[in-house]
């Protein structure tokens, strides 16, 4: 066998060793997801259930409003994504192509604050949606993420890339800005949407601590708020638990497999996680 | 730079009207929800408030209290363990991967899969899922450990293994986003340069040494400057694996914040603390782009 | 003819006035209660609202259900952005804080008002426990009436004292002997080298644990008029000793993290801890155990001292409530003898009308717990968990507090000076 073999297949035995243990956790969530509530916690554990419980994922749904969960996430993201779409290509056009006064140093403003964590403002955020009677609301939900500064920035630097030659020709032919931005720009600026629209979900989907502040009631509920809230007072029903998280990681998984690409260009492009 | 519109002056007014309409619906939302809340926390810091009553000005006494509270000395302490471990770990597992998936021509989209799929789900299902596993006496680690013949730990019950049982959970998560960050710039290395290594005799350790990381560099740096950021934010396993504890020995400085403000409803203090927790990344990201003339290579 | 069709007609048209008048004089009110509780008391809770609309048709509660652990956050919230419920149910841990803020209604007024004229209530009020009415004052007025209560017992494991052949505890028992029993029954069952069933089990909780045993040792966590720490008290720090010595030198105990972990019960309920304090709430979850059990009273030192602690719930209007009379009104409901009847069917508190204790059902039930009444006779021994406002700050520390105590290697003393320091900056803020 000659050196290079060897060494792929030294490569392969490290990479597989890494695949089961990124995944088996996971196994471990399946696991625990199909038992009966009396075998969740048995010593020595079994991987396999002694016996399996289908019942366990309807039940979640019995014993929460879980489809609501699901709902409340799904609406709250969908709009949030789309919110951010139109508002940073417009945003970001304007940085990128308009001259007005004020524009750099506006856009400045608006790196400045892409270091802030969140936990800053929260609670004058927290205080603005009291006075707009927004507490516990979808609109608490959707609204402030829309304006993150991340989307505009993206979006800006996608624009500058873009050759000026065809916006050019359409200034000259008379058309207005409104119209090169929806006509021309928008189809060519594809990839940028998409991996924003990308990000934009991951992190809606799996946003806590603001759900956490601003809702209240049960029926508000996104789904990470959900599972969080099925730690029992006296016990934690570990097994229905697990189905609520199995079901609540599929969406993001589904979305990952059918857009990959963008995934990893958004990330590996700029990569600034929430 | 040329100018794109170039410029008569109605034209210029023009292009400033049409500019200022397109960024007005980011811009008053940015304004209203970002920038503006921004300011006003440091506005709170200066009071003491529970929302209920009206608000008293104190002054610097929110900031002078944090640095008087124990508890708040040991969230510091808690943040910054938790960070000096877990970012040097994410990265150079991540480097790592990357550099196997990379060198490996079947399966990719397999590992790849596997890798970024715990960066995908949401921190708090996440956090669950290594709650079951480390649970004690009962959990599945404790019985792979027995196994192996290594000793059982005490993992989230004991004040000092909790922390390091938080890590290991969130290094696990986090290895995903480094890992395509890395393997991106891994694939922007032009093949020539190892052609030429070839040629002249490096070996696969050399030629990594000599050749991929200097040129990954920018890549490695940006990747650190992000995961540090976020681990000084760390917030949500603490609150769902341990609550904080066991006696407040993961408690994170976020975790303090959030339970002064929203458990104890002292938004005043919450504020500072959201501040201090501000000018501290501020000043460390500051700190990295000045050390980055030292050991980053740019072309 | 005529005459008798207009008269007639004008009859039914009076009539119709009549009748639309009064439906006009009671226009529909809809009250909110915010509601905690699981599934099976939440359900509970609707049927005696059910009831309530029932005598009273012309008002409507709706229910808002919340998760518990998040049930005063969140009510703080709604207070604090200005769109608080009608009603909730304050638990005394909360009451004084809501109180003094004034976001509670003071019923004072009400109760004087009905005290003076009304005799359903005049018994009602004695039939209460003067214990819980004492409770709800603060600062002379009232701002809720009882709505359940609990106090701590040891709940015990019949099967496991029948497997090591150990008699079952006895109301009038010793701390010794409580000792000797917790250590005869942690044991290694299964025979692989470690122990996997537990005598007692320390939960470090302030209700259930820490309260207890200090009370036992003659100590107190705060001073009377609850302006002060009292935990440096010899008394006070051998009742943590003993916490400590449960977990670490006698052993009995897993240590709370543990307990935590698995999430509070599921120790006991899989048949792993002999015995453990609980209070009434938990023998809707007990029920479905697959072993037999039953409650003993706290135990008590060689010279008959124990004590235990009992805290209250209060269901109160709050504050900015648009409609206090009719929010009275469910209060007195909420708490009158149909009502507190029909949650005595649930279980999982006592009835706070010792009407209702005093018949049979509860006095000497057929199921696990028959003997309930212990908690009855505790009240004797029973004084309420300390519960200034500021509160839920000071339990944080002292559950740390403890922790530390049984995790790392500070001594009792230390624990109880360092607590102490934090519980008194926070009780003068």
């Amino acid at each position: 066998m000659n050196k290079s073999a060897a060494s792929t297949i030294m490569k392969h035995v490290f990479l597989v060793f890494i695949f089961i243990t990124m995944l088996g956790p996971f196994i471990w969530m399946l696991s625990v997801a199909f038992k009966e509530f009396g075998d969740v916690f048995t010593y020595p554990p079994a991987i396999i259930p002694p016996s399996v419980r289908w019942q366990n994922f309807p039940d979640v749904f019995a014993a929460f409003p879980f489809a609501r969960f699901i709902f409340n996430s799904g609406i709250v993201t969908i709009l949030r994504v789309i919110g951010t779409i139109i508002t940073s290509t417009m945003a970001g056009y304007a940085f990128a192509r308009l001259e007005f006064p004020g524009r750099d140093s506006i856009f400045l403003l608006y790196l400045a604050t892409l270091m802030v964590p969140f936990q800053v403002v929260m609670i004058p955020l927290f205080i603005i949606m009291r006075h707009l009677g927004w507490v516990d609301s979808y609109q608490a939900l959707i609204v402030p993420g829309i304006f993150q500064a991340f989307g505009t920035f993206l979006c800006r630097q996608f624009f500058l890339t873009i050759p000026k030659s065809l916006e050019e020709s359409a200034f000259i032919d008379g058309a207005s800005f409104w119209t090169i931005f929806v006509r021309i720009i928008m189809p060519l600026v594809k990839p940028a949407v998409a991996t924003l629209s990308v990000l934009t979900f991951l992190w809606s989907w799996n946003d806590f601590l603001w759900p956490l502040i601003v809702i209240d009631s049960l029926k508000l509920n996104t789904l990470t708020l959900g599972i969080a809230s099925f730690q029992g007072q006296y016990y934690t029903q570990w097994n229905l638990l697990m189905a609520g998280v199995t079901i609540s990681i599929i969406p993001t998984v589904v979305v990952y497999l059918l857009a990959q690409k963008w995934f990893v260009e958004g990330i590996a492009m700029s990569g600034v996680k929430y | 730079m040329k100018k794109l519109f170039s410029a008569s002056k109605s034209l210029k007014k023009q292009q400033a009207i049409a500019g200022y309409l397109f960024i007005l619906p980011n811009f008053v939302g940015f304004l209203a929800f970002i920038f503006v809340p921004l300011l006003w926390s440091l506005g709170i810091s200066l009071f003491n408030w529970n929302l209920i009553e009206p608000a008293k000005f104190i002054g610097a006494g929110n900031y002078l209290r944090m640095f008087k509270d124990p508890l708040f000395r040991k969230t510091l302490y808690n943040t910054l363990y938790y960070t000096l471990t877990s970012v040097p770990l994410v990265i150079v597992l991540g480097l790592l991967l990357a550099v196997l998936v990379n060198g490996v021509r079947r399966l990719t989209m397999t590992y790849r899969l596997a890798i970024f799929l715990p960066y995908l789900i949401p921190m708090v299902g996440a956090a669950l899922i290594w709650q079951s596993i480390y649970m004690p006496n009962f959990g599945i680690l404790d019985y792979i450990f027995d196994l192996l013949g290594l000793p059982i730990l005490p993992w989230l019950t004991s004040p000092s293994w909790a922390m390091p049982a938080i890590v290991v959970m969130s290094v696990w998560k986090g290895i995903g986003f480094t890992f395509i960050i890395f393997l991106a710039g891994l694939q922007g290395i032009p093949g020539m340069y190892y052609e030429a290594a070839e040629i002249d005799g490096a070996n696969g350790i050399q030629q990594f040494f000599k050749i991929t990381l200097p040129l990954l560099t920018p890549t490695i740096f940006f990747a650190v400057v992000i995961t540090f950021i976020d681990s000084l934010k760390v917030f949500d396993q603490a609150f769902v694996l341990t609550a904080g504890g066991p006696a407040n020995a993961t408690k994170t400085t976020v975790y303090y914040l959030y339970e002064q403000g929203f458990q104890y409803l002292r938004m005043g203090y919450a504020s500072a603390v959201g501040w201090f927790l501000l000018v501290v990344i501020f000043l460390i990201t500051l700190l990295q782009f000045v050390y980055q003339r030292k050991w980053v290579t740019y072309e | 003819m005529k005459n008798y069709v207009t008269k007639i007609g004008f009859l039914v048209l009076v009539v119709l006035l009549v009748a639309s008048l009064n439906a006009f004089a009671q226009e529909q009110v809809t009250l909110e209660w915010f509601a905690l509780g699981d599934t099976s008391e939440v359900a509970a809770q609707k049927e005696v609202i059910a009831m309530f609309e029932k005598a009273y048709p012309h008002v409507k509660i709706e229910v808002t259900r919340v998760p518990n652990d998040q049930y005063y956050d969140r009510l703080k919230v709604r207070i604090a952005s200005g769109n608080a419920p009608d009603l909730a149910r304050v638990v005394i841990e909360e009451y004084a804080d809501l109180a003094k803020r004034g976001a509670l209604l003071d019923l004072t007024p009400f109760v004087e008002a009905d005290l003076a004229s009304n005799a359903a209530f005049q018994a009602q009020w004695d039939d209460y426990f003067s214990i819980l009415t004492d409770a709800l004052h603060y600062e002379d007025k009232i701002y809720g009436l009882p709505g359940d209560w609990n106090n701590a017992i040891i709940f015990y494991n019949k099967d496991l004292f029948d497997a090591a052949g150990l008699e079952y505890p006895t109301d009038d028992w010793t701390i010794d002997e409580f000792l000797e029993i917790a250590q005869a029954l942690t044991l290694d069952t299964a025979g692989r080298g470690r122990i996997d069933q537990y005598g007692y089990m320390v939960t470090g909780d302030w209700f259930d644990c820490i309260a207890p045993w200090i009370f036992t040792f003659g100590g107190q966590i705060l001073n009377d008029d609850w302006t002060a720490s009292a935990l440096t008290s010899p008394e006070a720090i051998a009742g943590l000793q003993f916490i400590d010595d449960l977990v670490n030198k006698y052993k009995v105990s897993p240590s709370p993290a543990v307990m935590e972990q698995m999430g509070g019960s599921q120790y006991f309920m899989t048949g792993r801890i002999a015995m453990a304090h609980y209070g009434r709430y938990m023998v809707p979850a007990f029920r479905s155990v697959p072993f037999d059990w039953d409650v003993v009273a706290q135990p008590k030192q060689a010279d008959g001292t124990r004590g235990v602690p009992f805290g209250v719930a209060a269901v109160s209007a709050l504050a900015t409530t648009k409609h206090p009379e009719i929010a009275w009104e469910f209060i007195k409901f909420y708490s009158s003898y149909d009502a507190v009847k029909h949650f005595d069917s649930l279980g999982n508190s006592i009835p706070v009308l010792r009407s209702v204790t005093e018949e049979p059902s509860f006095k000497t039930p057929e199921t696990a717990p028959r003997n309930q009444w212990t908690m009855i006779e505790a009240i004797e021994y029973s004084q309420l968990i300390p519960s200034p406002p500021g509160n839920n700050e000071i339990i944080n520390v002292a559950t740390s507090g403890v922790d530390e105590l049984l995790l790392t290697g500070k001594s009792a003393e230390q624990v109880a000076e360092e607590v102490s320091i934090e519980i008194n900056r926070i009780l003068s803020e």
